[in-house]
């Protein structure tokens, strides 16, 4: 049977689509709501708890029942509203909450055990027997718990964000918000005006009055350059500063949207001012069986009468409080209807025509899967009137939501019916039309709660009934905000849009409290329902974090490198070769070529800072605790940086290229903490210091190359003497490579082996690195990743992150000499303060055959595992390969005490404990003869 | 004897697209410039017989090179930069040739696609202005050429994300228009 009177104001084209697999047509134009009830369908669903048959109640967004699933696989969309789904060809939706089917639902038992199933009833019941908690209880209660179902398949649908801004947001497209963008287009504002709908016209579209007057406002804001507007888009949030945050639909009206257009934008709008012109929607009256499918709210039953052209019945019954009745009552009269009007007040004015009750209320509904009787109740008097829709209007609510994401709380107007804007707005914005309260004072009388002993709805999404608020009340929860959590009234996805001004009728009107002490929530974001998706944006796989790809990342890749990810940079982590099936061997390889022959490494990651100016040297003296004054031209030093409270902050070099001209380095992980830190330094504490502070971390690809052979190989390459007289330990020159190159040469140690660090501009990087593996071929060069590089460093003894952890200082580390007390530097004063002078923690190494893990406390033998028996902690931990066992370094009290002792290495998490050696933690060449050879 | 030879910082970095071009700049040469202290005028002064301004901050220089505010007390040159032998002993220079990957986006739709990855006012990359901020959480450069006309700067060890990204948003706005 078709419903479809007329073509409204939607297109006339066929356009095909499934419910439940059941095809249908409806028109271009149409939502899902309107093309379902013009086929006359007016179940859609089954309520979340009590699984009654629910059907459209409303118009737009605020739409709290006809909630459905719409696509399959990633693209599965649960709890659409069928009121904004636009229709498309080929849209295919389903309905939830239904087991096995949304006529016959088995779950629809708990609307017989509605007694036992009030609010609260969880915090009452699902207690004994106690196993039965996590067996039972937990896996039934989430079976049957949450509205629509996700399909657990990934959305590939693409999500957009954008920044937008402006001087003046409008969010409305009614006749309100067209007017404000006008005005202030008219003043040379740039204006952004928001419109959730497809088409600017607000509430005006939906009423019977022609649409002259709204063409006329269009036209006039079509010549507006300097307007902006955006339909599809729902402003969700108002935050700090003018910003808002909005969502434009992008495609989910289309039935084949191009695989590249982002299905939704997520939008940030930075506006000076904003008017809010959202209106205002109706809300409903609690009495029992009032939300049967057909009983619709007055406003959308004449929206979907004069907008889509379906009459939602031959015979109405419209029930309000208040004038706009009215409209309804006319309009479905027009339209053929026979209409009954029941109002609460005692006079109106009538209708020709159209039979009507003053002074009284309909206090029940009849039939199951649709309405098709109500009861009236007229002075004492009851009785039954068939129908096939039921029209209420219990007063408006504007639509004040995004008032209040900054704090404020509406305030109750008894002129409307209805909460209004309070004085606490988001700064810079007024609010204007029906959302205001403006034209709205309809002669609206109170009509809360007329239950008499059934099931009224006062929020129909999470089945919130009169009886659970007057449970709340009765069991202490008097406060609003207490109702809302023990109730769960507008806790739902709606967030209680309808529900919420009749909760708290209800409520003041069973506590005897004037609604104005009731006091209200708050509404927070988003303002509808947001995907995950669109929150990502783009920021997904790939493109989740941005990569810094190395100089060599094309070698690494074609040499089928193993990689890790060092914070954004992209790291070989090892370079297998044929036959290696484990890491460790490729690992154990190349640590022992190292240390045999010669390995090149990218560490190109480490952060590079120029540092530049007449006082270079006096300001590295002072952010180092070390001393860099009397640093000669052409040497390089190891440098300690400490924070201002003296815990050791970084740890790298910094050579003397020229007088006035230093290249410090830093760990990879400070590179940026460091600058930051250098540049504070310079800016606020030693301003006067002639120096510049340049990232050269991009410029320079730089590469260790270590091992005995080192030397030779890189002499292949440089076009420079590099013998032990000309070039010793921790020298460092300006240069060029027999090419031509520019480059940067250092002497510097790692791994403990002899060893330069050599830097060309990064373009050159790639080349250089497979040049360096092919003139070294005879000399056994192999290139070796971070895995390589963290064996060798602990078997030298380096400190690395692990052992720079925030706690440590230079005295733990066995580096307080290196804080000199002969100059001021940052952290030399808090270094010495008691706490931290006195600290017996050294750094230590440990030996084992079994394996230590990182983190690993240490505990004496024969004591328990408990953190009052801890000596202290392994912070590194590798296999030697040099030394055939395993290795770690860490920090222990005492440890003067305990060195050539034993003790356990004990990890809870991984239930293992180990016995070490408690050992010097230079496992490789402690005296340092090798890097200066 | 072998001969190094250069790599791009992308392999492939152009997009082309109806009124939305990508391009990446190739073998682009950067300086960066900070005058010693107490030097600033004498520099901006020698700067001047060469034709070149430093700019304020949120300003830029778009000829006879590109000149950028890189930080404090700190320029970016880029291009045709000319001798700067004069300024020997009163500022700091330092190649940053490397250091840096340049796109220049050209089109009318050229700010749909800023828009959806800059969160700054179009007001401040517009002709002749420069902004500093962050695409993707890459630090970058947006910098106002001519009508139509821009050009990114980003990290150039993030060349190919910052490609992905300007590609992912050219790809939405322009199946959008469609």
């Amino acid at each position: 049977m078709s419903r479809r009177i007329s073509n409204g104001r939607i297109g006339a084209n066929t356009v095909r689509f499934s419910f439940d697999g059941v095809q249908y047509e409806g028109r271009e134009g149409d939502s899902l709501a309107s093309a379902l009830l013009a086929n006359d369908r007016l179940l859609i669903g089954r309520s979340f708890k009590y699984h009654r048959p629910r059907g459209v109640l409303c118009l737009g967004s605020e739409e709290p029942n006809a909630l459905v699933t719409i696509g399959t696989g990633g693209s599965q969309t649960p709890n659409t509203r069928a009121t904004v789904q636009e229709l498309y060809d080929g849209l295919s939706a389903v309905s939830q909450n239904r087991f096995p089917s949304l006529k016959f639902d088995l779950l629809s038992v708990n609307d017989r055990l509605s007694r036992f199933l009030t609010a609260g009833f969880y915090y009452k019941t699902f207690m004994w027997p106690r196993s039965f908690w996590e067996s039972v209880y937990e896996p039934m209660i989430r079976r049957a718990a949450g509205l629509g179902r996700l399909s657990e398949v990934e959305d590939e649908a693409q999500y957009d964000k954008g920044f937008l801004h402006c001087d003046t947001l409008v969010i409305g497209g009614g006749v309100a918000g067209i007017e404000a963008a006008l005005g202030a287009a008219a003043k040379g504002d740039q204006v952004i005006l928001c419109e959730e709908f497809s088409r600017l016209g607000g509430a005006a579209l939906f009423e019977s009055a022609p649409l002259g007057p709204i063409d006329g406002l269009l036209a006039q804001l079509a010549k507006h350059e300097n307007v902006r507007v955006m339909t599809r888009t729902t402003v969700q949030g108002a935050y700090d500063h003018g910003v808002y945050s909005a969502v434009t639909l992008n495609t989910d009206h289309l039935s084949q949207p191009s695989a590249k257009a982002p299905r939704q934008t997520l939008w940030r709008i930075y506006s000076n001012r904003a008017v809010l012109a959202t209106g205002a929607h109706e809300r409903m009256i609690a009495f029992d069986n009032n939300d049967r499918p057909g009983v619709m709210l007055c406003s959308a039953v004449r929206g979907y009468l004069n907008y889509y052209g379906v009459l939602a019945g031959d015979s109405c019954v419209v029930f309000g409080c208040h004038d706009d009745a009215r409209k309804t009552v006319v309009d479905l009269q027009a339209a053929g209807a026979k209409v009954v009007w029941v109002d609460t007040r005692a006079s109106h004015q009538a209708v020709e025509g159209v039979e009507s009750f003053t002074s009284a209320r309909v206090v029940n509904t009849r039939g199951r899967h649709r309405v098709t009787a109500v009861e009236i109740e007229q002075q004492g008097r009851r009785f039954w009137i068939k129908c096939e829709a039921l029209a209420v209007s219990g007063g408006w609510n504007p639509r004040i939501q995004l008032t209040c994401h900054q704090g404020g709380r509406p305030v109750w107007s008894a002129a409307i019916g209805g909460f209004v804007p309070g004085d606490k707005l988001p700064p810079g914005m007024r609010v204007v039309g029906a959302a205001a309260g403006e034209l709205l004072e309809e002669n609206w009388e109170p009509a809360w709660d007329l239950s008499v002993n059934g099931a009224a709805f006062v929020d129909p999404q999470n089945d919130v009934t009169v009886k659970d608020i007057k449970l709340a009340h009765q069991e202490g929860y008097v406060s609003v905000e207490h109702l809302k959590r023990y109730t769960t009234l507008g806790m739902a996805t709606d967030q209680g849009k309808n529900a919420n001004a009749l909760g708290i009728g209800v409520l003041s009107q069973h506590s005897g409290e004037l609604i104005e002490a009731v006091g209200t929530t708050l509404f927070r974001p988003p303002y509808t329902p947001v995907a995950i998706g669109a929150l990502a944006g783009r920021s997904r796989g790939k493109e989740f974090k941005p990569t810094r790809l190395t100089p060599s990342h094309e070698f690494a890749t074609r040499r089928g490198a193993a990689f890790v990810t060092v914070g954004n940079w992209l790291r070989a982590s090892y370079f297998p070769v044929a036959g290696e099936t484990h890491w460790r061997e490729s690992v154990d390889r190349e640590a022992l070529a190292v240390r045999q022959a010669v390995g090149v490494c990218d560490v190109t990651t480490l952060g590079k800072i120029d540092v530049q100016g007449r006082d270079a040297a006096e300001f590295l003296n002072r952010v180092y605790a070390n001393g860099f004054l009397k640093l000669p031209v052409g040497k390089t030093r190891y440098g300690l940086m400490l924070r201002e409270d003296g815990i050791v902050f970084d740890d790298g070099t910094a050579a003397r290229l020229a007088e006035n001209h230093f290249v410090v380095t830093t760990t990879t992980a400070n590179a940026v903490s460091v600058y930051r830190h250098m540049e504070f330094v310079h800016q606020c504490l030693a301003p006067e210091l002639d120096v510049h502070l340049i990232s050269t971390t991009e410029a320079w690809a730089q590469f260790a190359v270590a091992g005995p052979k080192s030397r030779e190989l890189v002499q292949r390459v440089v076009d420079m003497d590099i013998s032990n007289e000309a070039f010793g330990f921790m020298a460092c020159a300006e240069t060029k490579l027999i090419d031509g190159t520019p480059a940067r040469l250092f002497r510097i140690s790692f791994s403990g082996e002899l060893a330069y660090e050599l830097a060309v501009p990064t373009r050159f990087g790639n080349s250089l690195m497979e040049t360096l593996l092919d003139v070294g071929a005879d000399l056994g060069a192999v290139p070796y990743g971070t895995e390589a590089l963290g064996v060798l460093r602990i078997e030298k003894g380096h400190a690395a992150g692990n052992e720079l952890d925030g706690r440590t200082t230079a005295l733990n580390l066995g580096l307080g000499q290196m804080v000199a007390q002969t100059k001021d530097s940052i952290g030399r004063v808090l270094a010495n303060r008691t706490e931290l002078a006195q600290s017996s923690v050294r750094l230590v190494g440990f030996r084992s055959e079994q394996q230590i893990l990182t983190g690993s406390w240490l505990i004496p033998i024969g004591a328990s595992a408990e953190q009052a028996n801890t000596l202290g902690w392994v912070s590194s931990a590798c296999y030697s390969p040099n030394l055939g066992c395993y290795i770690a370094i860490g920090f222990i009290r005492d440890a003067h005490e305990y060195m050539d002792t034993q003790m356990r290495a004990v990890s809870l998490l991984d239930a293992k404990d180990v016995r070490v050696s408690v050992v010097s933690p230079h496992f490789v060449d402690p005296e340092g003869e090798r890097l200066r050879v | 004897m072998f001969k190094l030879t250069e790599a791009p910082a992308l392999s492939a970095g152009l997009y082309q697209a109806p009124e939305l071009n990508i391009e990446l700049l190739s073998n682009t040469p950067r300086l960066s410039l900070a005058p010693l202290k107490g030097e600033t005028e004498k520099v901006k002064a020698a700067l001047q017989q060469l034709g070149i301004t430093l700019p304020s901050p949120t300003e830029a220089v778009l000829s006879p090179c590109m000149v950028l505010p890189l930080g404090q007390g700190q320029w970016l040159l880029q291009g045709a930069v000319p001798n700067l032998g004069a300024l020997d002993g009163l500022v700091a220079l330092t190649d940053q040739s490397d250091a840096w990957c340049g796109f220049v986006l050209q089109g009318a739709k050229v700010p749909l696609l800023l828009e959806r990855l800059v969160a700054n006012a179009p007001l401040t990359y517009f002709h002749g202005k420069a902004v500093r901020t962050q695409i993707e959480h890459i630090g970058c450069w947006v910098v106002g050429l001519t009508d139509n006309r821009w050009q990114i700067l980003g990290p150039r060890s993030s060349a190919q994300s910052l490609f992905d990204a300007l590609k992912h948003a050219a790809d939405a706005v322009g199946a959008l228009a469609d």
